[in-house]
């Protein structure tokens, strides 16, 4: 690799050395011309008179003949190229000049070139440098160094974002990093989106400028910081499991979702983590959200409620979590309490199947008639869901 | 409340696509300059005839057809016509008439008029003067052209104006027009008539 560098440096070197030879000689003075040399070189800088376009060089035109007599008759006098294109100048105007007078308007036509030069040149040096970046950069996204110590120092709580939009949007990134790790260690894509998102959000805070923005109070909560949709079915899956054991019917049944007892056997190694940083942003209804979905994985129903509650109270409309909420407590036997709710809920969203699953759950854990037939809605709206065999299994035991 | 994808927005986007709005205005900017510097240049030729007007007319001398010399500078204090014309150039003998005409109804009020007969031979020079009519009024000989490119001749003919002090007024291309002469000549002549 530098073997390589230095042979490129040597060669970019040897141009610029014979492009500097080349214009010394150019520019240098020649040695000694001849008197015709010089008229020609005079003669080939000034516009033919009485003809478009031709120096008086290469015209043959009766006029040109009289121009390339009076260089002769100047240079012979001593006067300099210079002053002899002048003595045309001040007779035909600057125009007879083939090559545009340097000063004034003139010298946008000598420096256009060499803009034009330099544009290139730096379009193509982003253009090679990026693209040589781009494979590196790709796969890398996903697990910035810079992102994981991020998240490192986050963990032990030496990271604390700052109130700007960016620290905002890293903080969430965190916790929404922190949430997939809880959710499923193995599923490597999630944690991929999260760790790219993660480091977008990371680069994005290293280099912010905005002064911090106070959030507004109570503003809804961040619906894609985490997939409480798809966290929802997941819970009222494992919610049957609760329902089919507390019933002591069909254990030996494959259920579909985790057996229940399986999240709680499994403390939460992120709990700890997501309760500091709600406690350091109890503002933050994001924070509380992912606090309370960590115990609910864990199977802490009571401390799942209360972090929703908070989420809840910074942010009231926040369906999803309400639904969150009611299925907790559906799983941890509280079905009663959360009727109300879903009631509400089902009210507003009639054909919700996840809604529907969770409602089917509560009234079939407070034995309500209506069970049957809403997990039967449910079943009719999302068959192909994976909570769909579960709820098939209890109806067809009812 | 489907499983949402976590893709987020990135509110950083906009910074790049203005800079290339920023490129491209100045592109956009860069082209109009240079198309307006190179029409200035290309039209500027029409505007401003001759860079000598407003100058101090340049020496005239040499030679004349008759054999004898000439100085303009002798003639200074006088409005003088200075014509150049050639033997083989059609729009000269076209005009001469109309010089001639000016010079026998201006003369005695004070217009002057010098030839300069440019990469020309004696001997046509003289059978275009006995054709196109003998003027009364001297040509400096200029066979190499040199007076001419001194004048800052474009073509043949042109015909300068110079005041009472020695400096170019006008330049007339081509052929010289009676309007030119009313317009442009008389009222000089008028200036500072004694």
């Amino acid at each position: 690799m530098t073997a390589r560098r230095g042979a490129a440096a040597a060669a970019v070197l040897g141009v610029v050395v014979l492009a500097v030879l080349g214009l010394w000689r150019a520019a240098g003075p020649e040695q000694r011309p001849s008197l015709r040399e010089q008229v020609d070189a005079v003669a080939a800088t000034l516009r033919c008179p009485t003809c478009q376009g031709l120096s008086i060089e290469d015209s043959t035109s009766v006029l040109a003949g009289g121009s390339r007599q009076v260089i002769e008759e100047q240079l012979r006098a001593g006067r300099t190229p210079d002053e002899v294109r002048q003595y045309f100048v001040d007779r035909y105007g600057e125009d007879v000049l083939l090559s545009p007078d340097p000063d004034g308007p003139g010298l946008l036509a000598w420096l256009a070139p060499a803009l034009a030069v330099a544009a290139g040149g730096g379009v193509v040096w982003r253009w090679l440098r990026r693209s040589r970046r781009a494979p590196a950069a790709v796969p890398a996204a996903a697990t910035d160094p810079d992102a994981a110590a991020a998240l490192a120092a986050h963990r032990t709580g030496r990271l604390d974002p700052d109130g700007s939009s960016a620290g905002e949007a890293l903080r969430e990134a965190l916790l929404v990093r922190l949430a997939a790790e809880e959710d499923d260690p193995a599923d490597t894509e999630a944690l991929t989106r999260a760790d790219r998102r993660l480091a977008a959000a990371h680069r994005r805070y290293a280099a912010r400028s905005t002064p911090a923005r106070p959030r507004p109070p109570g503003g809804a909560l961040p619906r894609r910081a985490v997939t409480v949709g798809s966290a929802a079915v997941l819970l009222a899956a494992a919610g049957i499991g609760v329902v089919l054991t507390l019933q002591d019917r069909g254990a030996e049944d494959p259920v579909t979702g985790e057996a229940p007892g399986q999240g709680a056997a499994q403390p939460a190694s992120g709990t700890a983590q997501l309760q500091a940083a709600a406690e350091a942003h109890p503002q933050d209804p994001a924070a509380w959200l992912a606090l309370g979905r960590a115990h609910d994985r864990a199977g802490e129903f009571d401390d799942a409620v209360a972090a929703y509650d908070r989420a809840l109270q910074l942010a009231p409309a926040a369906d999803d979590v309400v639904l969150l909420r009611a299925n907790v407590l559906v799983r941890a036997g509280r079905s009663a309490e959360a009727l109300p709710s879903l009631q509400e809920l089902a009210g507003r969203h009639p054909d919700d199947p996840d809604l529907l699953l969770v409602l089917g759950l509560a009234q079939y854990g407070t034995g309500a008639a209506e069970a049957t037939a809403t997990l039967q809605r449910f079943l009719d709206l999302d068959p192909g869901s994976p909570a769909a065999p579960g709820v098939r299994a209890l109806l067809e035991g009812r | 409340m489907t499983a949402r994808a976590d893709v987020r927005g990135e509110p950083a986007a906009p910074p790049r696509r203005r800079r290339r709005w920023v490129a491209a205005l100045a592109l956009v900017v860069l082209v109009a300059l240079g198309g307006a510097v190179l029409a200035g240049r290309l039209g500027g030729s029409e505007a401003a005839p001759s860079a000598l007007v407003g100058q101090p007319a340049p020496p005239l001398q040499g030679q004349t057809l008759d054999g004898g010399t000439f100085d303009l500078a002798q003639w200074r204090g006088e409005v003088v016509l200075v014509n150049v014309w050639a033997s083989w150039c059609a729009p000269c003998r076209r005009e001469q008439p109309l010089l001639t005409e000016a010079a026998a109804a201006l003369g005695p009020r004070g217009l002057r008029i010098v030839g300069i007969d440019v990469r020309d031979t004696p001997e046509d020079a003289r059978s275009f003067l006995a054709e196109a009519g003998s003027a009364g009024w001297p040509s400096v000989r200029d066979p190499e052209g040199t007076h001419a490119v001194e004048w800052g001749t474009f073509a043949l003919p042109e015909t300068y104006l110079v005041d009472r002090d020695g400096t170019v007024v006008a330049k007339a291309v081509g052929e010289v027009d009676p309007r030119w002469i009313t317009d442009t000549v008389v009222p000089v002549l008028e200036e500072g008539a004694p």
